[in-house]
């Protein structure tokens, strides 16, 4: 329970960057319309490469920190591969429920500027 | 018990240049052992291979004998305070402890000037109040060793004196390799010393030793 809050608290850190490049997938989807399914390939690729993309530009701002989690017994492998399981089926859930029912554009863009704001107070906060 | 703590066969280049190649140490628990070093000798370097941080073309780290590669993954064995800070700035000092488990309320007691600061985030504390968080969590987190680099560095000299009683008093749970420019302090309270020139390491016991080998100038020989 510990650790799940560790690597919480650091997923946390990456989160906006992460789910951005998820909403953008969503939006590329709708505007492709009933060809959506002949994008998904170049949208797995694209989700998997920014997960890397972000988790290494994380280590590179935040490599301080990782002594923080290291010395908690959590090294920076577990952080890796914990978040980017995580974030992955994330994207694979919204992918799906979009390709099942779909969401309509104003919900997707009232959920992004919902995630905005969020992000923006709390960072406010620190 | 006593449980030990070695390292010997290391050799590390960067490109060209030499930065370790002929290195033992040896760490006991309930002992200070203290590691002294000119900038650039490889203090640092040498922390993170202990750790497994750090490939190297050849290393033997050992535990009670046995081969560890990668100590970075066994916070029962080893704790690394870096020379810099590692709490994530926007965490409460609190939340650290209790992170690490430790009780606020002991804390508190071995350092009464963080009394009622326990919702105060470590980013808002003084540099020498963040690095004395830094400091307790690594020592009073249960572990057979821990390393500190440079742990005196923006500290007061009342912090200072507190900071070694305090380690005076932890050494009897578990072993420490501290490195620090402040000398004088190291020497205080080590057990033993080495000091790292060269590439290598040479034990040193007192100031003396150290101006022989070059480390200091002060006229202590003549």
């Amino acid at each position: 329970m510990r650790t799940l809050k560790l690597i919480t608290r650091f997923y946390g850190g990456i989160f906006l960057g992460n789910f951005l490049v998820t909403l953008s997938c969503i939006f590329l989807f709708l505007h492709a319309g009933h060809d959506a399914y002949k994008i998904i390939g170049i949208l797995f690729w694209y989700k998997v490469i920014t997960i890397i993309m972000i988790f290494y530009t994380a280590d590179h701002y935040k490599k301080n920190e990782l002594y923080y989690y290291q010395n908690l017994g959590i090294s920076k492998l577990k952080l890796l591969i914990t978040t980017s399981i995580f974030d992955f089926l994330l994207w694979l859930g919204i992918i799906w429920i979009q390709l099942l029912i779909g969401i309509p554009a104003y919900l997707s863009n009232l959920f992004l500027w919902s995630v905005l704001l969020i992000h923006l107070y709390l960072y406010t906060r620190k | 018990m006593i449980h030990t703590l070695e390292a010997d066969g290391i050799e590390l280049d960067f490109g060209l240049r030499r930065i370790l190649s002929d290195v033992y140490l040896k760490c006991e628990t309930g002992k200070i052992t203290g590691l002294l070093g000119r900038n650039g000798q490889g203090k640092s370097c040498l922390m993170n291979i202990l750790l497994g941080n750090l490939q190297t073309a050849s290393n033997s780290v050992r535990f009670d004998g046995k081969v560890i590669k990668k100590a970075s993954k066994r916070s029962d064995l080893l704790l690394y305070l870096p020379q810099f800070n590692f709490i994530p700035k926007s965490l409460k000092v609190k939340q650290v402890l209790d992170d690490f488990q430790l009780n606020y309320a002991d804390f508190e007691n071995r350092f009464p000037e963080f009394k009622g600061r326990q919702h105060v985030k470590v980013n808002s504390l003084s540099g020498g109040q963040w690095r004395t968080v830094e400091i307790y969590i690594i020592v009073k987190s249960p572990s057979l060793f821990a390393m500190l680099d440079e742990p005196f560095t923006h500290l007061n000299p009342i912090q200072i004196e507190k900071i070694k009683e305090f380690l005076m008093e932890e050494k009897a749970n578990k072993g420490f390799l501290i490195t620090d420019h402040m000398y004088s302090h190291l020497l205080d309270v080590s057990d033993n010393v080495y000091l790292l020139k060269d590439g290598k390491t040479h034990p040193a016991k007192t100031i003396a030793d150290l101006e022989y080998l070059g480390y200091l100038n002060i006229g202590v020989r003549d």
